[in-house]
């Protein structure tokens, strides 16, 4: 009965660490596409930015 | 039908704001994609490699669809704030010039303002002006998306863009035919007045001799006469000088007159000119020629002008005294009913005056030539005195000349006849001045009507009409005004309901 016991106790300590290993894998893959999303609104904005910087020149120009 | 380019700097807020718009979203756009091309090439590099490097494939994919996505989110919102701040700005202006250029309209509008080329004898409302540093010509020199008050040429100097900030001391042109302008083709009230009448009838003697008194007489009534182009000025002193040595004027050969300018200054401010014409009798030989006066167009009097020798009448009565003075006399190639039956059916055909009605203007009938033999006592001559009218209007019927009554009072509601020399006498080649007679009365009593100064005193109708309508100029601009703040309150009310505000 022990061991019947300690065996399906190692299979749910198994199981238990496999589930933990894949959420902490998708965890961190979660954070790192978010990292990732924020970067790429960054690096949008900053194009923006530059974009905004470069071409508007709020001045009056002859024809 | 889009204007045509000023030589002017344009308000950044109406073509150029939309311009850099537009600029920045293409290169937004162009350096996002960019951006996200290089994001998901990393990713794929990243996609290949092995443990932690997958990560990165997540994170540079991640990073890549947020760049287009995000990025097309941040543009359209940023878009939608630079044309809100753009469009502000371009009301705000476009409110501005409209309401001042409303104003200024209006105002003169009301004062009877106009521009009047004295050469090809357009009305403008605006003329061309020219930039006093590089000469550009600037067609549309009023409150605009150049500038409200003021606009800057492109040679970088500044130009005012309305009368009231002495636009019109500028140097300026006819928008027609080029003919350079003076400021007193602008804010002026102003008379038109020709000498209308056959070839050889005495138009120009007239016009001239009556110019004189009347600069006399304006100065003698407070006025400062003065001439608005020196041209004119010069063409006044050669044939007045010509007078005085006894020499007639030349023939007029220009069928299209050039006007006569004189501006008559009051105390108070108040310029007047007059446009004085002189068409060469040719003119009223064809219909045709007559559509290019085009200043019938806006006639405030005409004085026609009749020379009795040109009625087979007169020349039979006279014809045992006529024959030594024929030379001199020249009586006229054309019957003047002729040429008042051309001047009628040109002001029909080209001017809108509708068939069979009745012209409101004074229209003089001067009976020219009337120092010869008895005519000074036939016709009253230097009688200015009302009763002269009935005395000249009679000897025309006598002369069987009724025609030309006949036409002249069904087609004109306020006629008076006068009798007049321009002369003085007979051109006789002695070398004495010559004195003319009547010459004043007839271009006076026409002017009446329109400058208030040689208005008759026992009625003053133009003096009324003046303070009426400078009080229609500050209407007007007032009603303008208002109409723009109440459609400007109107939608701001609406925006505000529309908000919720």
């Amino acid at each position: 009965m022990d061991e019947v016991f300690q065996v399906v106790l190692m299979i749910s300590a198994v199981i238990a660490a496999v589930i933990a290993v894949v959420m902490a894998i998708a965890i961190a893959l979660m954070a790192v596409m978010t990292i990732g999303a924020v970067y790429g609104a960054g690096v949008a904005l900053w194009n923006y930015g530059n974009a905004f910087y470069r071409n508007v020149r709020p001045e009056r120009v002859a024809p | 039908m889009s204007m045509p380019a000023e030589p002017a700097i344009r308000s950044y807020f109406f073509r150029k704001g939309y311009v850099d718009l537009a600029a920045t979203i293409a290169e937004s756009w162009r350096l996002n994609l960019a951006a996200a091309r290089l994001h998901f090439d990393r990713a794929g590099t990243a996609m290949a490699g092995q443990g932690a490097e997958k990560a990165l494939a997540a994170f540079f994919g991640a990073a890549g669809i947020s760049v287009v996505l995000f990025g097309t989110a941040l543009f359209l919102a940023a878009s939608f704030l630079h044309i809100f701040v753009l469009f502000a700005f371009l009301l705000l202006i476009y409110y501005a010039f409209s309401l001042i250029l409303v104003a200024e309209r209006g105002y003169l509008l009301g004062r009877g303002f106009f521009t009047v080329c004295p050469a090809c004898h357009s009305k403008e409302s605006l003329p061309v002006y020219f930039c006093p540093v590089c000469s550009a010509a600037h067609r549309r020199l009023i409150p605009s998306s150049y500038g409200i008050l003021w606009r800057t040429c492109t040679c970088g100097n500044k130009l005012p863009t309305t009368f009231f900030l002495n636009r019109d001391r500028l140097q300026s042109s006819c928008a027609s035919c080029g003919h350079l302008l003076k400021e007193g083709h602008f804010l002026s009230r102003k008379a038109f007045v020709p000498v209308l009448g056959g070839p050889s009838v005495g138009k120009s003697a007239f016009l001239f001799s009556a110019l004189g008194q009347l600069l006399d007489k304006a100065r003698s009534r407070g006025l400062v006469p003065s001439f608005v182009e020196t041209r004119t000025g010069d063409e006044y002193l050669r044939v007045s000088q010509a007078l005085e040595r006894g020499d007639p004027p030349a023939k007029t050969i220009n069928a299209l007159p050039h006007a006569l300018n004189v501006e008559l200054a009051a105390a108070s401010g108040e310029k007047t000119v007059l446009y004085l014409y002189d068409p060469a009798g040719e003119a009223f030989t064809e219909t045709d020629g007559l559509a290019l006066q085009k200043y019938q167009g806006f006639l405030s009097g005409v004085v026609l002008m009749v020379d009795p020798f040109a009625a087979p009448a007169v020349r039979e009565e006279y014809r045992s005294q006529i024959g030594p003075v024929i030379s001199g006399l020249m009586p006229s190639g054309i019957a003047a009913e002729d040429a008042l039956g051309r001047f009628f059916i040109g002001m029909e055909r080209n001017f809108g005056l509708a068939k069979g009605a009745r012209m409101a203007l004074p229209v003089a009938v001067v009976v020219s030539k009337a120092d010869a033999f008895d005519l000074p006592q036939r016709l009253a001559l230097g009688d200015h005195r009302l009763s002269t009218s009935a005395t000249v209007r009679d000897a025309l019927v006598k002369w069987e000349m009724g025609d030309i009554v006949q036409q002249i009072e069904t087609r004109c509601a306020n006629v008076r006849y006068f009798s007049c020399s321009a002369l003085g006498r007979i051109p006789d080649g002695v070398g004495r001045a010559f004195e003319p007679q009547g010459v004043l009365q007839p271009l006076e009593w026409v002017l009446g009507a329109s400058v208030s100064a040689f208005a008759d005193p026992t009625s003053a109708p133009s003096t009324r009409r003046s303070v009426q309508s400078q009080a229609a100029g500050i209407v007007l601009a007032g009603l303008g005004v208002l109409t723009i703040l109440a459609v400007t309150g109107g939608a701001l009310f609406g925006l505000a309901r529309l908000l919720n505000l």
